[in-house]
């Protein structure tokens, strides 16, 4: 994948992620999963009312608006209008100004996502990341269960999972609060003095989350999380 | 916990105006950053206080910077006597002289030596001087082991282009058919190798050499005509008082030294064989106080301590001791501790604790007791550790030990 093209990627494969930490329900129909069509294009959804160009995903990122494949859209409207409402509502909700757990999950969700595509396919960071695998796990202070969690098993792709328990965790992040994870995931934080100051704890394998941590930084520096 | 008020402060001041606030090695969030002092004010022998006014008994020894115990009284007194006189002047100080005269004396292939501040420095430099001996590119490395800042070898992610590692190959460590096919494959192009004496990386149990593994390494460069170089810095006058190499019975065509040489004056030496006297001639090297005159005292009296007190072997002997007791002790609370490497730098491993979280948790509660025992990089043992407060750092690492079965 081209610079474009993984920019592009990470963002359709964020707001699907994004919708999956919002708890929307989803029939075949009105999915935004994204598919890649061809080098120019990017469907959300198998059914494929709602196309764009990579260059109008980029553009709809930074801009907050870009037209969708008119084609593609007018074959299925209706869907189309379904799968446009989702994606505006997650718009919405990252501008939200509730600070609340159902928006660090939001948060955590899109960014760790997009991270996790430059890790798969943007070349300096699947380089820094080498062969390294494992699940790292995201909790707020007190939870017993994790709010996210990024993994990869051998011969795999590291992939984002949210609200679910997993096994042997490698590295144990903890956010000491909801105002503290929600600075980390727009990275307002340095993690060496937050993690000194015990704004977030970093329990196990640290050579990992080192990694992770840069490829995170590469990527917002890339796609930020536009909340505003 | 103990108190951390004060370091948090000056965590905070300094994030202002240090980026990270504080960086490299002593960064806290490399270790266990709620539990240790960020900060330290004073250190005496195997002590030190943090700013909180927290005393901490000390098994990291500055992370090897200092092999005599802080402040020993034999060096700083002669260092006092030099700063009377001065530290960097025009001019080298007769010291100089000395200190080249005195390695040259106690390492047992080396003709001459050059100072500067940090391994680094000299590792670095070490590299372009077997390239302009050989008039080679590549570099051979091992695998995961540290060599120090340059762009060539560091650790870190950040401000590195594809370049600065053309050149520099890997290895496993004790794999000598990877090492001989790197051999093989660049024919005529390998300047040198470099290797620690023993494999300590961090974050990993320390490996020591194989058998057969520093003859076969000799050889190769031998056949090759390649300049092979020991980065002797952690562990040098811990092993032998002749150098690590001594210890592990070869000889290298140079050896790099920092860490215990100034126990804590900044100072890193380079010795050589005759053979690379004249392209270490070619190699441009200096740095504004690189001619320290009070940290090259230190180094004089530590090697002079050194030999006069055997302090390798007594180090050995300590670690020995501490090592099997605190294995022991382990074992005694069915915890599988096994302490890698020498015993006068050994790394704590708890047997299946890959993700590292034991051993956290061990050094947790050790640090409750006033232990500073680190995670994730090897310990030291000094010469002014004793068998006293060995037995005391047993004693309250068992209450550790019964903290952590307790919380099973």
């Amino acid at each position: 994948m081209d610079t474009n093209c993984i920019k592009a990627w990470a963002i359709a494969r964020s707001l699907h992620k994004g919708a999956n930490a919002l708890g929307l329900k989803f029939t075949k129909e009105n999915c935004i999963k994204p598919v890649l069509l061809n080098d120019k294009l990017i469907s959300f959804g198998t059914s494929k009312g709602l196309v764009f160009t990579k260059q109008n995903l980029i553009i709809l990122h930074s801009k907050g608006f870009a037209f969708p494949e008119l084609r593609f859209l007018l074959s299925s409207p209706l869907y189309a209008f379904r799968k446009i409402l989702t994606v505006k509502k997650i718009g919405y909700s990252l501008k939200s100004t509730k600070e609340d757990k159902r928006f660090l999950t939001l948060l955590l969700g899109v960014g760790l996502e997009a991270t996790s595509v430059y890790m798969n396919q943007n070349q300096l960071c699947s380089g820094i990341m080498g062969n390294d695998t494992g699940l790292v796990e995201f909790y707020l202070n007190g939870d017993e269960r994790p709010i996210a969690s990024l993994d990869k098993e051998t011969g795999g792709k590291w992939r984002v999972v949210l609200n679910q328990p997993m096994k042997n965790p490698r590295v144990r992040i903890t956010f000491k609060d909801i105002d503290i994870g929600i600075q980390s995931c727009l990275g307002q934080l340095n993690p060496q003095v937050s993690s000194s100051l015990g704004k977030y704890t970093i329990d196990g394998y640290l050579p990992l989350m080192d990694k992770i941590g840069y490829c995170a930084r590469i990527t917002g520096n890339e796609l930020p999380i536009l909340i505003k | 916990m103990r108190s951390h008020n004060k370091s948090d402060q000056l965590s905070t001041r300094a994030s202002a105006v240090i980026p990270n606030g504080t960086y490299g090695h002593v960064s806290p969030a490399g270790s266990l950053p709620r539990h240790f002092a960020h900060f330290c004010s004073a250190g005496e022998g195997i002590e030190f206080t943090d700013v909180d006014g927290n005393r901490w008994l000390d098994f990291m020894c500055a992370y090897g910077a200092v092999i005599h115990g802080y402040q020993n009284p034999a060096i700083e007194s002669a260092v006092e006597k030099q700063r009377l006189q001065g530290t960097v002047f025009n001019h080298p100080h007769e010291i100089t002289v000395e200190l080249a005269e005195k390695l040259t004396e106690v390492i047992d292939f080396a003709s001459w030596s050059v100072f500067a501040k940090n391994g680094s420095d000299l590792t670095t430099w070490s590299i372009r001087v077997a390239r302009e001996h050989t008039k080679r590119p590549i570099v051979i490395k091992a695998k995961g082991a540290y060599h120090g800042v340059d762009a060539w070898c560091d650790p870190g992610m950040g401000g590195r282009v594809k370049s600065d590692r053309s050149d520099i190959l890997e290895f496993e460590w004790n794999n000598l058919n990877q090492l001989e096919e790197l051999f093989k494959s660049n024919d005529g192009q390998i300047a040198a190798v470099i290797l620690t004496p023993y494999h300590h990386a961090a974050f990993a149990p320390s490996v020591m050499p194989n058998e057969d593994f520093w003859s076969n390494v000799r050889s190769l460069c031998d056949n090759h005509e390649t300049v092979l170089i020991l980065d002797d810095v952690r562990t040098g006058w811990r092993l032998h008082d002749g150098g690590s190499h001594r210890y592990f019975n070869f000889t290298p065509d140079m050896s790099v030294y920092s860490k215990a040489l100034g126990n804590g004056y900044a100072i890193s030496a380079c010795v050589g064989i005759p053979q690379l006297k004249n392209a270490a001639s070619e190699v441009f090297l200096t740095g504004s106080c690189w001619n320290d005159a009070v940290a090259m005292r230190a180094a004089l009296t530590s090697i002079e301590l050194c030999g006069n007190e055997s302090v390798a072997k007594s180090v050995l002997e300590k670690g020995n001791y501490f090592c099997e007791a605190l294995e022991r002790l382990a074992s005694e609370f069915d915890f599988q501790l096994q302490m890698t490497g020498p015993a006068s730098m050994p790394y704590p491993w708890f047997e299946g604790d890959e993700n590292l979280f034991q051993i956290q948790k061990f050094c947790q509660a050790a640090s409750a007791q006033g232990l500073f025992f680190h995670p994730h990089h090897n310990w030291f043992i000094s010469n002014a550790h004793d068998k006293g407060t060995l037995d005391n750092a047993l004693s309250l690492a068992q209450h550790s030990f019964e903290e952590m079965k307790n919380e099973l």
